[in-house]
C-alpha cells in the first residue's frame, strides 16, 4: 500500500502539472488549429491521383497571379509539386473553389512567382500563357529566379535573381508590350560580409512595391522590408547606378526601412520566414514543442503586434497573399491546401 | 518346531539378561506429583507396552519379551541421554489405545517433562517387532517414531540401539525446530457477524493458495470451529459472496476471544461511467461506459467524445469533433480495494469532424477519421466515498488519410492526456 501511496502522490501531481500547462496546449485542437480559420480546401494529392493519375510527393512553393483581359479578371492559384514520377510540375487551381485544372507546366523555379504583363498573359518562367485559358501564348521570354511581374503602363519589370550570381545580386530588366528588352540593371544588395538575399517582393494594393532581404547570420537573424512608392521609384533607383542598396549606401534609398529581426535565421532550415503582407511584413518563428507563432509587424512600427500561435509541425508550408485576404498552408501528411482566414483582421 | 525354538532361547535370553544388567542406565525414578512449569529437556520413559505374540500364550514367551523389552527401554533411554534429554522413568504401564498419547502426556506433564517416550513390542515366532515413539506434551503430538522387525536373538540389541538413536534424534530435532508451537495456544473459537448471508468465510486471504473454508454466514452470524491457534498471533479471514468483492479482516488473536464484526461487503463493478475532458478538448466533455466481464478487472469500454477546437482569435470558427472509441481494458496493479489501481486499454475509434470551410471534392462538410488504439495507460486514485479521481494518457494512431487528420500519430506526437471522475465502488 506504499506503493499505491506514492503512486497517488504521482498522480496528483501529473494532474496538477497537466492543467498548469499553457492555454494553448490546453486549447489547441488535436486535429490542428489552422482548420478554425479554414475558408475553403482542397485535398491536392487526391485531386491528382484522381484526375491526373499524378502522386503528390510535397509542394514547394505555393504563389497566385490575377490579369484582366477582355474586360475580365482571372485569378489562380499556383502550386509547384514534386511527384512520385520524379518530375516537379507547376499546376494551378481555381482562385475561388480551388478546383484542380488542366494547366501544367515543367518548372523548376524556387521562388515561384507569376504574374501578368502589359499584354494581359500570366507569365510563368519563360512562358506566357492566355489569362483565360492558361493556354500557352509567347514562348522564350526572359528567364531566371523569378521574383516578379510588374505591369508598368507600357512596360513589364522582371525582378529577379539566378542561380549563378551570389545571394547579394539582384536583377530587374524593363520588357516592352512585345517583350522586347528596353533596359537592364543589376544591384548589389550589401558592400559588407553579411550574407543577404531578396527572399521576397511584392506590390502593394496602392502600388507601393516592397522587397524583403533576408541577413542569414546564424544566430540573430534578420529581415529588412524595403518599401518604394512605386516601380518607377525602384527602377529609379536601380538606373541611379548605385552600387549597393543597403549597408553604407541605404540612404540612396527613398523607401521606408522596415526591420524585423527575430532569433535564428530566416530562410534556414529550421523554417523561420516571413511573407509581405498588404499590412506589413509577417514573421513566423521556429516550430517548436509542435507550435508554431506568427507574427505581424505593421509598416512604419518596426514592434510586433497581432501575433498567432498554433499547433503545427515541419510538413506545413506556408503562402501569405500580398493583398493581405486569406493565407494559405498545406499539409503535408493530409495532402489538404486550405485557404485561412487572417487573424490580423 | 515351537519345542525346537524353546529350547533355543534359553541361553539367548541368558546373555540377554546380562547384556541388559550391563548396558542398563541408571534412570531416576519420575515423581509424579504436578507441576506448573514443564521442562522442555525432560522425557518421561514409559513401560514397554507389550503386545500379543508369543508373551500372551506361554511363560516363555512372556520372559523373552520381558528381556528384549527391558533392552528396548534401556536402549531408548539411553539414546534420549545422548541427545540433551534428562530422562525419567515412570512406573505406569499404558495400555495401547487411541487415547494412549493423551495419557502418556498427562502422566509426562504431572511429573513435569515436557516430553513422553512410548515403546511397543510383540515377540512372535521367533521375531521381534517394535515401535518407538517420543510425544510432546503439550500438545500431545507425536514428535518422532522409529520401529524395526528383525529374528528375536543378540543381533536385534545393535539395531534397538539404532532406533533409539534414530527417534532420539528426530525428537531433539523436532524440538529444536522453530516451527514447533512454543507458545501460549488459544482456548476460545472465534465468532463472527456480518450483514451478508451465506457470505463464505475462510481463514487466510481470500484466494491465496492454503486459505481453508470454515463456513457459511447464517442469521448474521458465524461461530468457527476450535482451531489452536498461538496466543498473540495475527491471522486473516476472508468473507466472499457473489456478485460481490471480498475482503480480508486481520484478526490479533489475544486473550479474549475476539468477536469480529465484518463490514458488508461491496458489490462488484459490473459497469461503471467516467466524465471528463483534457488538453485540447477543453471545450467539449468525454463520457465512458466500462462494461466489466470480469468483475472489478477485465472490460469493454465505449468513449464518446464531443468537443470543439476553438483558440479564440480573430477568423477563427470552432471546429466540432465527435470521437466514438471502443475497445478492452484491464486493471493491472493493486486490487479493487486498494484505493489506487492502474491499468491499460487497446482499441480504435472513428473520429467525425465538422468544419465551415467548403470544398470542390466534398458536398457536406464532415471528415472522418480511422484510428487505432495501441496503448492507453490510466490510473485512479478512490476517495473515501466512491468519488474516484482517474487520468488516463493515450497513444492513438491515425490510420486513414480521408479525414482531417493524415496518417501517423495524433496530437501531432503530444500525449493525449484525460482526467476526470467516476464512481467506483
Amino acid at each position: 500500500m506504499t506503493i499505491a501511496r506514492a503512486l497517488s502522490a504521482l498522480l496528483g501531481i501529473s494532474a496538477i502539472a497537466l492543467f498548469s500547462q499553457g492555454c494553448s496546449y490546453l486549447f489547441g485542437d488535436p486535429y490542428g488549429d489552422y482548420m478554425q480559420k479554414a475558408v475553403k480546401w482542397a485535398n491536392l494529392r487526391t485531386e491528382l491521383q484522381t484526375k491526373a493519375d499524378l502522386e503528390l510527393n510535397n509542394v514547394g512553393g505555393i504563389g497566385e497571379a490575377e490579369s484582366a483581359s477582355g474586360g475580365t479578371t482571372y485569378r489562380y492559384i499556383f502550386f509547384q509539386g514534386n511527384f512520385a514520377d520524379g518530375t516537379s510540375r507547376l499546376r494551378a487551381l481555381g482562385y475561388e473553389n480551388l478546383d484542380l485544372l488542366d494547366f501544367e507546366a515543367f518548372n523548376d523555379y524556387g521562388a515561384l512567382a507569376p504574374g501578368a504583363d502589359v499584354n494581359g498573359d500570366i507569365k510563368i518562367g519563360s512562358q506566357s500563357y492566355y489569362a483565360s485559358s492558361l493556354i500557352p501564348h509567347l514562348g522564350s521570354l526572359a528567364n531566371g529566379g523569378l521574383l516578379m511581374v510588374d505591369i508598368g503602363p507600357s512596360t513589364n519589370y522582371l525582378l529577379y535573381t539566378t542561380t549563378s550570381d551570389p545571394t547579394d545580386l539582384i536583377h530587374m530588366d524593363g520588357y516592352s508590350a512585345g517583350w522586347a528588352n528596353v533596359s537592364s540593371a543589376t544591384w548589389q544588395i550589401s558592400s559588407g560580409s553579411d550574407m543577404w538575399t531578396l527572399a521576397r517582393a511584392a506590390q502593394l494594393v496602392d502600388g507601393r512595391v516592397c522587397l524583403l532581404f533576408f541577413l542569414n547570420n546564424g544566430s540573430q537573424g534578420k529581415a529588412i522590408a524595403a518599401t518604394f512608392a512605386n516601380f518607377s521609384t525602384l527602377a529609379s533607383a536601380f538606373a541611379a547606378g548605385n552600387p549597393y542598396l543597403m549597408g553604407s549606401a541605404d540612404a540612396n534609398l527613398s523607401a521606408d526601412m522596415d526591420v524585423v529581426t527575430t532569433n535564428g535565421s530566416y530562410g534556414s532550415p529550421a523554417g523561420i520566414d516571413a511573407w509581405i503582407i498588404e499590412d506589413g511584413i509577417v514573421s513566423m518563428t521556429s516550430t517548436i514543442n509542435n507550435r508554431t507563432t506568427f507574427n505581424l509587424f505593421p509598416f512604419g512600427s518596426g514592434a510586433a503586434t497581432k501575433s498567432y500561435s498554433m499547433t503545427a509541425n515541419y510538413s506545413y508550408l506556408y503562402y501569405f497573399q500580398p493583398s493581405g485576404e486569406y493565407w494559405y498552408l498545406f499539409d503535408y501528411s493530409s495532402g489538404r491546401l486550405v485557404c485561412l482566414r487572417p487573424w490580423w483582421k | 518346531m515351537r519345542p525346537k525354538s524353546r529350547g533355543r532361547s534359553k541361553p539367548c535370553l541368558a546373555a540377554l539378561a546380562l547384556a541388559v544388567a550391563l548396558l542398563l542406565p541408571s534412570i531416576a525414578v519420575a515423581e509424579e506429583a504436578p507441576t506448573a512449569a514443564l521442562d522442555d529437556a525432560a522425557v518421561l520413559v514409559f513401560p514397554v507396552i507389550t503386545l500379543g505374540g508369543d508373551s500372551a500364550s506361554s511363560a516363555e514367551g512372556g520372559d523373552e519379551a520381558a528381556a528384549f523389552g527391558a533392552a528396548l527401554k534401556a536402549a531408548l533411554g539411553r539414546a534420549l541421554s545422548e541427545f540433551s534429554f534428562t530422562v525419567k522413568e515412570s512406573s505406569e504401564a499404558l495400555v495401547q489405545g487411541e487415547d494412549l498419547p493423551v495419557k502418556a502426556s498427562s502422566i509426562a506433564r504431572a511429573a513435569g517433562a515436557g516430553w513422553a517416550a512410548v515403546a511397543f513390542l510383540e515377540v512372535a515366532d521367533k521375531r521381534i517387532a517394535y515401535t518407538l515413539r517420543v510425544y510432546e506434551v503439550s500438545e500431545s503430538a507425536l514428535a518422532s517414531s522409529a520401529g524395526f522387525s528383525v529374528y528375536a536373538g543378540l543381533a536385534a540389541l545393535p539395531l534397538m540401539d539404532d532406533s533409539a538413536k534414530t527417534v532420539a534424534s528426530k525428537a531433539a530435532a523436532y524440538r529444536a525446530s522453530p516451527a514447533r508451537g512454543v507458545g501460549e495456544i488459544i482456548q476460545y473459537r472465534i465468532s463472527l457477524t456480518s450483514p451478508d448471508e451465506g457470505a463464505a468465510v475462510y481463514i487466510g486471504a481470500a484466494g491465496a493458495q492454503g486459505s481453508r473454508a470454515v463456513g457459511i454466514i447464517e442469521d448474521g452470524f458465524l461461530l468457527l470451529p476450535y482451531i489452536p491457534f498461538e496466543k498473540n498471533t495475527r491471522i486473516v479471514l476472508s468473507l466472499s459472496a457473489k456478485d460481490r468483492s471480498s475482503i480480508d479482516i486481520p484478526i490479533e488473536l489475544g486473550d479474549e476471544a475476539p468477536k469480529v464484526a465484518a463490514p458488508a461487503l461491496k458489490k462488484v463493478d459490473k459497469g461503471n461511467i467516467l466524465v471528463g475532458t483534457g488538453p485540447g478538448r477543453l471545450l467539449g466533455l468525454g463520457m465512458t461506459y466500462r462494461y466489466f466481464f470480469r468483475p472489478d478487472w477485465s472490460f469493454l469500454f465505449i468513449n464518446e467524445r464531443l468537443f470543439a477546437g476553438f483558440d479564440f482569435t480573430a477568423g477563427s470558427k470552432p471546429l466540432v469533433h465527435a470521437e466514438t472509441w471502443e475497445g478492452f481494458g484491464w486493471y493491472l496493479l493493486f486490487p479493487p480495494s486498494s484505493p489506487f489501481r492502474a491499468g491499460a486499454c487497446v482499441g480504435g475509434g472513428f473520429l467525425f469532424s465538422f468544419s465551415s470551410a467548403d470544398s470542390p471534392t466534398t458536398s457536406n462538410y464532415a471528415f472522418l477519421d480511422i484510428a487505432i488504439l495501441p496503448i492507453e495507460a490510466f490510473c485512479e486514485y478512490r476517495f473515501k466515498s466512491e468519488l474516484t479521481l482517474w487520468l488516463s494518457a493515450r497513444g492513438a494512431y491515425s490510420i486513414d488519410s480521408s479525414g482531417l487528420l493524415g496518417r501517423g500519430w495524433l496530437g501531432n506526437g503530444t500525449p493525449d492526456l484525460s482526467a476526470g471522475l467516476l464512481w467506483r465502488r
